[in-house]
């Protein structure tokens, strides 16, 4: 019997399913999202990116000393901020993330000047799983999903009786329906989208996702999921996507995956507006994982 | 009940405690060489092992020079935190082969704390020890009598004691800011199976009785040990009940317990913990005739009673609704904070517990501060924890004789 865990974290509600019997894999898993919560929140006074943030009377700016999963974890954010050309940067004002310094021998990562602040929000949900998946997987489990407030899924395995665990994805304009399913199996998906929170700016309904180089909101460019082998890989390009697909959208540029510069261990899926209806695109050299519900389709195909 | 009298308090312990009272982790060191880093190591990689490593990452003065675990893949992710160190199957080769360690770390199961430390400072080393010190009277002795006129300090990792917010609690509660202490209540709380991810019998070690471990001892002894070290009293007898409520799997360990601890002048500490729900999670309050001190890990509260005297500093109080009360938070270096305009990011603290036992241990190797809780301390509450787990299981009511808490 299958049985669910949840745990309260980063803002968040993060959920696994999983085999009865390995329900002390699933703690352990869970306990690896709270470590990385104490670790990585910028809402606690306790984690790294606090105590680097903490403002220094004298002397250079802060370093911190991180583990060697945080140093691979800062090395992805590094260089997707440098290839996305600053569409993911987790560095809140200037420098970008791409330029900050790290010494990976000793493993310390230090600040580029005095209270620069760091924020980890999205990619921290993924490598969170990341690390619980392999808690799992070290304690020989062999199928389970997590996943982090829904837009943040991580599959180990199968479900009995499948080849792989199938996920739909929100339709942006109409919530109630499904715009694709996507089939995971070993592998981590993210989305992100504008329309999770909103606020309103001189009358006008905005989204919560920016443009980090300008500070533009991401209007046009309604959804972008990613699947990739790990989740903080597939977060971050689930961010940058919808902000580089933003930034071609509003040149009227065309979407293609060389154009948006995306690294070939993807594939994703990206939903526009142009011409005032929903477009789809996928990328990537498993774009068939994606299925477009036939209804997203015929829009898709009814606007071209 | 009346603020507790040192001398009545000095009178119980006397003669039982003079022995271990004298250990030397109470006398002052010389200064260690300032500067170069000490070599340090940790023993057990679990999950206390895993924590102590991040935190320890972030004390200049030490260097993590080596990890043992018995399971290679603990020692595996143990060096995922620790660059550079050396990684060894047990403590026994770390203590061979690792001669620069100048202090041990010691967070294996509780059982098996006591040849580790026992070994360790014959070796000579400094030993930072997690609480509970051991989980039988007889490895506690065998403890107190290894750190008695060794040449390292011992420290036992009842790390609340060294905790800011706590220190600060402490001395508002013993300057009589809620007047005479008539009730203490502590709980831990935390849904949680208590199961290791495996099959392996030794790492579910917590769910055996055998083991001599139990609600009581693992979480109840730091809980037990903040009551010790606030009201300096000790408990005269304890009864207390416990079931398997939930976990039903297998264990014959209680999965939830209460205990209610009689101490001097007919004060009780009533205690409960639970491994079937999170409410609550971990308090310790101190409840007074003038207010109530209410403890949580990293945060601390007191609420006043409506005819406790006012003091000029509470104007600039930060404040905290619960339901119909109002907390006062205690905020360390609150003066200092206000006059930065800052109260509000004092709030909680800048680093976990843990944090600020392993800091303390460090600055007592390095600079020569006394131990923050030596082995006197650590036996005591160990002890007591004992006793309660014991009057659990019997279903009676127990003396804690003063012959118990004794180190030799």
């Amino acid at each position: 019997m299958p049985q669910s865990l949840a745990l309260a974290a980063m803002a968040t509600r993060f959920e696994l399913v999983l085999d009865d019997e390995a329900r002390a894999a699933g703690e352990s898993a869970l306990e690896a999202i709270a470590d990385v919560e104490r670790r990585l929140s910028r809402f606690r006074r306790d984690s790294v990116v606090a105590r680097l943030a903490e403002p220094r009377r004298h002397g250079p700016a802060r370093s911190v000393v991180l583990t060697r999963d945080e140093v691979a974890l800062v090395e992805l954010c590094r260089r997707a901020c440098a290839r996305s050309d600053g569409a993911f940067d987790p560095a809140l004002g200037e420098p970008p993330f791409a330029s900050w310094r790290v010494d990976r021998k000793a493993r310390r990562l230090f600040a580029p000047r005095d209270g620069t602040r760091l924020d980890f929000g999205g990619v921290g949900k993924g490598y969170a799983l990341d690390l619980a998946a392999r808690e799992l997987c070290a304690a020989g489990v062999a199928r389970a999903l997590i996943h982090g407030g829904t837009s943040s899924v991580t599959a180990l395995g199968s479900p009995p009786g499948a080849a792989a665990w199938k996920v739909a994805l929100r339709d942006p304009v109409e919530p109630e329906r499904a715009i694709a399913t996507v089939l995971l199996r070993d592998a981590a998906l993210s989305v992100s989208a504008p329309h999770g929170r909103v606020r309103i700016v001189e009358g006008r309904a905005r989204g919560h996702v920016v443009d980090p180089r300008d500070g533009t909101p991401v209007e046009r460019a309604r959804l972008a999921a990613v699947v990739a082998r790990h989740g903080a890989v597939a977060e971050v390009w689930s961010t940058a996507l919808l902000v580089l697909a933003e930034r071609r959208l509003r040149r009227g540029a065309a979407l293609d995956a060389r154009a948006l510069r995306l690294p070939p261990s993807i594939s994703a899926l990206v939903a526009f507006e142009r011409g005032g209806s929903l477009q789809v695109e996928l990328f990537g050299r498993r774009a068939a994982l994606f299925s477009v519900v036939p209804r997203a389709l015929a829009l898709v195909e009814s606007s071209r | 009940m009346k603020r507790p009298d040192r001398r009545e308090f000095l009178q119980q312990m006397a003669g039982s405690l003079a022995a271990i009272a004298l250990a030397p982790e109470t006398l002052p060191l010389p200064p260690r060489r300032r500067g170069a880093q000490v070599p340090v190591a940790v023993v057990g990689c679990g999950k206390q092992g895993k924590q102590m490593l991040t935190e320890l990452q972030k004390l200049e003065a030490v260097r993590i020079a080596a990890v043992s675990d018995l399971r290679e893949d603990r020692q595996k992710a143990a060096l995922r935190r620790a660059a550079g160190a050396a990684a060894f199957g047990d403590a026994h080769a770390l203590l061979e082969q690792a001669k620069e360690v100048e202090a041990l770390f010691v967070a294996t199961p509780t059982h098996l704390h006591r040849q580790v430390v026992v070994d360790a400072l014959a070796a000579g080393k400094h030993v930072y020890c997690e609480a509970p010190l051991a989980a039988s009277l007889d490895d506690l002795r065998a403890i107190a009598a290894a750190a008695k006129g060794a040449k390292g300090l011992l420290h036992v990792g009842h790390h609340l004691r060294s905790s800011p917010v706590y220190q600060l609690a402490r001395t508002f509660l013993r300057s009589g800011a809620i007047r005479d202490v008539t009730m203490l209540r502590a709980n831990w709380h935390q849904k949680t199976s208590w199961r290791a991810p495996t099959d392996d019998v030794e790492s579910n070690w917590r769910l055996a009785r055998k083991n001599g471990c139990g609600l009581p001892v693992e979480v109840g002894s730091h809980q037990i040990d903040v009551v010790t070290w606030y009201l300096d009293l000790l408990p005269t007898s304890v009864r207390g009940n416990g079931a398997i409520a939930a976990w039903n799997d297998g264990r014959d360990v209680p999965d939830t317990v209460s205990a209610s601890l009689a101490y001097p002048r007919g004060l009780r500490l009533n205690w409960d913990a639970t491994l079937t729900s999170s409410y609550e999670r971990q308090h310790e309050l101190f409840v007074g005739s003038m207010g109530t001190i209410r403890m949580a890990e990293t945060f601390g509260w007191m609420f006043k009673e409506a005819d406790a005297p006012t003091q000029g500093w509470e104007v600039y109080a930060s404040r905290e609704k619960f339901h119909d009360e109002e907390g006062i938070t205690l905020i360390a270096d609150a003066t200092k904070l206000a006059a930065q305009g800052k109260l509000k990011e004092g709030i909680g603290l800048p680093n976990p517990p843990l944090y600020y036992g392993l800091e303390d241990f460090v600055k007592s190797v390095v600079e020569g501060k006394p131990v923050a809780c030596g082995v006197a301390d650590g036996f005591r509450s160990a002890a007591i924890a004992l006793r309660t787990q014991e009057a659990i299981d019997s279903g009676r009511e127990l003396e804690i004789g003063a012959h118990l808490l004794k180190g030799e």
